[in-house]
């Protein structure tokens, strides 16, 4: 056990490490970063003085190591456009973001068990097929088009829901459904397909014929079972919903992290970019461990690979 | 998705009859949805009714033929400058198609040949690729994004950069993983016996055999990309105006939502149009080729 949980650590490590660098690298990318801090009419030796008191005279991997020091703690750098500490903009946030992104996870792994169960039941009849139609649409569909449809419907029309800003319990209901459904759709389709898998099995026959009632062969046994390979892309779904946020975070005009970063990107504001990266890789990456980490618990032969 | 869990259909059991002939086992639900989107991107120009870039601001946000003040002439209305929404919509399946599969060709060499060599040689340079691979895997789609817009602003360029960035990995993944049980068979074993070079081996022992495979992958992929070119150009970093997408035809169809829900519905219906098509056309060919890789 513990072997794994250090191996799975170290390759968390390294992957944190990699996300750092690219992030360090974009940053020199965007051209030199003198630009952002002196003036236009500034003489040689005023550039000068400014390259030396920021670091950039430098050689490249102690301006990385200065770099990943002040990250730890946290020193993302000011945001170009509203003078303030990056790293604590894109906190104030992340709340928003967590809520979402959690409400779609919840949404997409409770209904998406149960729909997958119930199409796996019903194979081949029309509430089966319906139930794939909405998996495979809800896979192929733009989540932004699903949202400003899901806007046009419910709030421009029907006016049942508001469609923009957070200002209420209520104001979630849309954006997290909205980017909920394409993990409930691999979910669903995950779920299905282990269920019919199970269904064939010896263990499935003795119960059978042990007399044991349906529903609890269903929800009991089977369901444990094909729950194994749904748990295993958990995080992988979590993954992406918080990346999905960042669009639909646009569409609903929810306050999160993703708004923040692309309305930085659109001011070049690369300190909030870069805080705001690294806070949501590290914490996908921080996730991940966990879920990793709970799976192996629920299905030891992992520990063993 | 990044699983190597069975998702979708198993496979059918074996000595359950065939009903129908072969024209009842081809994917006509895929071919209708794709028929017109690959006629428009050849055809293109030919099929416009209006010049999609005309500007006519005395009818604009035009309403389609079936409402009131709707006529043949617009089938399906006009934008907010008064452009003929089918020719624009023709001239986005242009770029859509183009960026999607340029990008996914591009893609598919990098991570066939990453894939390949790692699988086939093992050693440091699999720890380096699979290493790599891992790391892509944990970033979020949009991060990447984001940090690629950072690094080099909105464009073409950009799209086709992320979509390389984003689905290489894919490839080298499953290709590694299908290179490593290649590698232990007969007649690879033999070719080696038989003095072959490494070169030699991989082309004409593995590739051929990964050719399902391949196939499989890149249509899928192509849906995929379709999507994620949607959303770039959602977020404004991608084909600037007056070029258009689709993504993009959403995107500045939003503003006009309670006056023409035509522009952002139409557009984004042929997105899903489109990737549902690849999609099932992909299914088709996944149980067609019999690659038994239910996870792709």
């Amino acid at each position: 056990m513990w072997r794994y949980f250090l191996k799975r650590l170290r390759r968390s490590l390294i992957t944190l490490i990699a996300i750092s660098m690219v992030i360090f690298v974009v940053a020199r990318l965007t051209g030199d970063p003198i630009s952002h801090f002196a003036s236009e009419d500034a003489s040689e030796a005023e550039i000068a003085q400014v390259r030396e008191r920021l670091g950039l005279d430098k050689p490249i991997y102690t301006q990385y190591a200065i770099y990943v020091g002040q990250a730890l703690q946290g020193d993302f750098g000011t945001s170009l456009r509203y003078d303030r500490p990056a790293f604590e903009m894109v906190l104030e946030r992340l709340p928003a973001t967590v809520q979402l992104a959690l409400t779609a996870f919840l949404i997409s792994t409770i209904f998406g068990i149960l729909m997958g169960v119930v199409a796996a039941l019903k194979r081949g009849t029309w509430i089966d097929g319906m139930l794939r139609l909405v998996a495979v649409l809800g896979q192929s569909a733009p989540s932004f088009w699903i949202g400003i449809l899901a806007i046009l419907i419910f709030g421009v029309h029907l006016q049942w829901l508001p469609t923009s800003g957070r200002l209420g319990p209520e104001y979630l209901i849309l954006p997290a459904l909205t980017l909920a459904l394409f993990s409930l759709a691999s979910v669903m389709r995950l779920t299905r397909s282990a269920m019919l898998e199970t269904q064939s099995q010896e263990y499935v026959k003795f119960l059978r014929a042990k007399g044991l009632p349906e529903s609890q062969i269903i929800w009991k046994h089977m369901l444990r079972n094909a729950l194994v390979p749904v748990f295993a892309v958990l995080g992988i779904q979590l993954g992406h919903l918080v990346g999905g946020a960042v669009i639909i975070e646009v569409v609903f005009n929810w306050p999160g992290v993703g708004r923040l970063m692309i309305e930085a990107l659109l001011n070049s504001d690369l300190p909030l970019i870069q805080a705001g990266v690294m806070l949501i890789a590290t914490s996908v990456v921080l996730v991940n461990v966990l879920v990793d980490l709970s799976y192996s618990v629920i299905d030891p032969r992992i520990r063993y690979e | 998705m990044a699983t190597n869990v069975p998702a979708g259909e198993p496979a059918s059991p074996p000595g359950r009859p065939r009903t129908g002939g072969k024209l009842r086992s081809l994917p006509w639900l895929a071919i209708i949805l794709l028929a017109p989107v690959i006629l428009c991107g050849i055809l293109g120009p030919l099929l416009y009714l209006h010049d999609p870039t005309i500007i006519d601001l005395l009818h604009p946000q035009r309403p389609p033929v079936w409402l009131d003040g709707g006529n043949w002439a617009y089938p399906l209305g006009t934008d907010q400058f008064g452009r003929d929404l089918v020719s624009r919509l023709i001239e986005g399946a242009r770029v859509s198609l183009i960026i999607a599969i340029g990008g996914v060709m591009i893609a598919a060499v990098i991570g066939i040949t990453l894939g390949m060599v790692s699988g086939y040689f093992g050693g440091w340079t699999d720890s380096i690729v699979s290493q790599v691979v891992d790391v892509k895997m944990s970033l979020p789609a949009n991060l990447l994004i984001v940090l690629i817009g950072a690094a080099i602003g909105g464009g073409l360029v950009t799209i086709v950069v992320c979509i390389v960035l984003l689905f290489w990995a894919d490839y080298a993944r499953v290709i590694r993983a299908e290179t490593l049980s290649l590698r232990e068979r007969g007649y690879v074993q033999l070719a080696k016996v038989a003095n072959a070079s490494h070169f030699r081996i991989l082309r004409r022992h593995i590739l051929p055999n990964l050719f399902g495979t391949c196939i499989v992958l890149i249509t899928l992929q192509i849906g995929r990309a379709i999507l994620i070119e949607a959303g770039i150009s959602f977020i404004g970093l991608g084909i600037q105006p007056p070029d258009t997408a689709w993504g993009l035809m959403v995107y500045e169809g939003r503003a006009y939502l309670a006056t023409a829900w035509w522009l952002p519905t139409f557009s984004g219906l042929a997105i899903t149009m489109t990737v549902l098509g690849t999609n099932l056309f992909g299914d088709w060919l996944r149980d067609v080729l019999d690659t038994r890789q239910s996870s792709l």
